[in-house]
């Protein structure tokens, strides 16, 4: 082998190498400071517990809730040809670029101006409430969705979609027998893809809910408040969770993209 | 049947203009032209996926401008063919008797086009990727035809298929549309697709239709420069330089108003002739005298490129055993016969 191909191969392997090891130094961090006795025992603990549910709960409402937005918006974007359509697609992306902090810190804002403080009055309550997390992690999960599924419509040939139609098939037929199913590994892709970040969500949750313990903490909400309260053991099993969810949502993308490959 | 009154349309800088014509009911027609003439924007518009600017589209007899794609009862194959992906062959198939059309298709609808396009090895198949060029064709028409169209529009469908299966599915389409009594738009720009799979032609360039009439007429006789270059009419002469006397023959008869400008004639109509022929020609003439310049073998004909005496060249095309036999070499001094009842007087431009 040439030097410089020896070098090249080096470059590549080290680097791939380095980061495995800062990914696999942090996993078993987490194993070797708490053992796994302990953060099992935690997981029985009714509060951890109820972190755990409620975050399931609402990152499923929210995932689920900003899929019916999301699927619209990127369809539009995708196949759409108007005048302000560049503006409008960098607005749906500030979510993803935006601090979650300020995403929950603006929604605050929201239900403190009128409009707002008549819906927290008359139709439902988010700030401190768990519809304020739904909300949270609804915004997040959005913009992402909308991404991931504009680049999944972007990727049917519109033929297709013009070709059923002459063949009998009207705007919803065609939606529902040529676009969606085309679009299903991108679907599943957006929903999984935005139910991970939301559950993983700190920052916008935490500005508008808080961390009422039993009432609005969530898994990431739930670690700060048992490694503040020095609940290392509690706060560990936590990351563990959140750490095979993580594991689980990426697998599962690679999975959905692999069978798109075949 | 198609009717198509006064149809303007822009795309960008491009625009098709007053394009009218009809097309009735079992007839075949294909609009031929050059990359960049404004057939598929034809198309497309006709069968109602572009609005026109000005213009109607009347499809028996009804205003067809505002109706949607799924009720105007019409079957689209674009050049990639647009098969249903997630779908089986048979799904594929199928497609279109959930729509309008299965209140009118048969019950042996799907027998008779699976029959008619020798379809059944292909039905126990799931995926359609793993169907071949040919196989793919067959599918697309079938599903297009099993829902029994008013008008079926295909944009050169045939274009990514090797000779002999193109040629093969040309011919069964014809017979198939024949036997249905299927209307057919076709847009291509190869003309021996054009000529085997319609009645008539509508010659377009640049956003016009230059010429209209049955598939014969329109080959032997373009009427002007571009639409004789797009027919691949070799030579094209301004009419100063061919022999008088085939000159006076040419514009004998026209309108004093509208001489010819060019005269354009098929290389195998070209005559050659050497020293071994003797005197004597198919024009009647003495000949343009001229040496040849080049020879390239083409198949059983040998495509021969001949110098005339002011730098011209024209092309004659013939068969290789008359070559060798009047020993026609690169630099061979010959002669030149222009027929005049082969010669196709044409006007300036498109």
């Amino acid at each position: 082998m040439r030097p410089g191909a020896a070098l090249h191969a080096t470059w590549l392997i080290a680097g791939l190498g380095l980061a495995l090891a800062l990914v696999l130094a942090m996993l078993a961090s987490q194993v070797a400071f708490a053992g796994t006795a302990a953060p099992l025992a935690a997981l029985a603990e009714p509060d951890v517990r109820a972190a755990i549910r409620l975050s399931l709960v609402c990152a499923t409402i929210a995932a689920g809730l900003a899929m019916v937005v999301a699927i619209p918006s990127a369809f539009v974007l995708a196949r759409w040809r108007f005048r302000g359509r560049v503006l409008i697609d960098a607005l749906l992306d500030v979510p993803i670029i935006l601090s979650p902090v300020a995403i929950g810190m603006t929604l605050l804002l929201v239900f403190r101006s009128g409009p707002g403080q008549w819906i927290e009055s008359h139709v439902l309550r988010f700030v401190f409430e768990v519809p304020g997390i739904i909300l949270a992690q609804f915004i997040i999960a959005l913009a992402l969705q909308i991404r991931v599924l504009k680049a999944a419509f972007e990727s049917i040939d519109p033929r297709l979609e013009l070709v059923a139609r002459y063949l009998g098939c009207g705007p919803w037929g065609v939606l529902r027998r040529v676009t969606l199913p085309l679009a299903r590994p991108g679907l599943i892709a957006a929903f999984v893809l935005g139910w991970g970040r939301a559950i993983g969500d700190y920052g916008a949750t935490v500005t508008i809910a808080g961390t009422v313990r039993g009432k609005t903490d969530t898994i990431p909400t739930a670690i700060v408040l048992n490694w503040t309260s020095i609940r290392i053991e509690a706060a560990v099993a936590l990351v563990m969770v959140l750490t095979v969810i993580a594991l689980l949502v990426l697998l599962t993308v690679r999975l959905i993209a692999g069978g798109r490959r075949a | 049947m198609i009717e198509v009154q006064d149809l303007t349309v822009r795309y960008g800088t491009f625009a098709l203009r007053d394009v009218s014509f009809v097309l009735r009911a079992g007839e075949r027609l294909a609009v031929l032209g050059p990359s960049g003439a404004g057939k598929t924007l034809l198309l497309e518009t006709v069968m109602g996926a572009r609005r026109p600017d000005r213009g109607r589209v009347l499809i028996d007899g009804r205003e067809m401008t505002r109706v949607p794609p799924e009720a105007r009862r019409i079957a689209y194959i674009p050049q990639d063919l647009a098969l249903f992906p997630h779908l089986t062959v048979l799904e594929n198939l199928r497609f279109g008797l959930r729509g309008h059309a299965a209140r009118r298709a048969s019950a042996g609808a799907i027998e008779e086009v699976v029959s008619m396009l020798g379809l059944e090895p292909l039905l126990a198949r799931r995926d359609v990727a793993t169907l071949s060029g040919g196989e793919r064709q067959r599918l697309a028409l079938g599903r297009a035809l099993v829902v029994r169209p008013r008008v079926l529009f295909l944009d050169e469908p045939f274009a990514s298929l090797d000779a002999a299966t193109r040629t093969d599915l040309q011919r069964s389409l014809r017979a198939i549309v024949t036997r249905l009594g299927t209307t057919v738009f076709l847009v291509t720009h190869a003309f021996d697709e054009a000529f085997l799979l319609a009645d008539g032609i509508l010659l377009m360039m640049q956003g016009r239709i230059v010429q209209r009439g049955p598939a014969a007429a329109v080959f032997r006789g373009p009427r002007t420069v571009d639409a004789a270059r797009f027919l691949n009419i070799r030579n094209i002469l301004r009419l100063e330089r061919i022999p008088a006397e085939t000159a006076a023959a040419l514009v004998r008869g026209r309108p004093p108003q509208a001489p010819p400008a060019h005269v354009a004639i098929r290389p195998e109509d070209v005559e050659i002739r050497t020293d071994r022929d003797g005197p004597g020609g198919a024009d009647g003439g003495p000949g343009l005298v001229a040496r040849v310049v080049d020879l390239f073998p083409a198949g059983s004909r040998v495509t021969v490129i001949v110098e005339l005496a002011d730098g011209g060249r024209i092309e004659a095309s013939m068969p290789s055993a008359s070559v060798a036999s009047a020993g026609i070499t690169g630099g061979a001094p010959i002669r030149v016969h222009l027929p005049a009842a082969s010669m196709i007087a044409l006007a300036e431009g498109a």
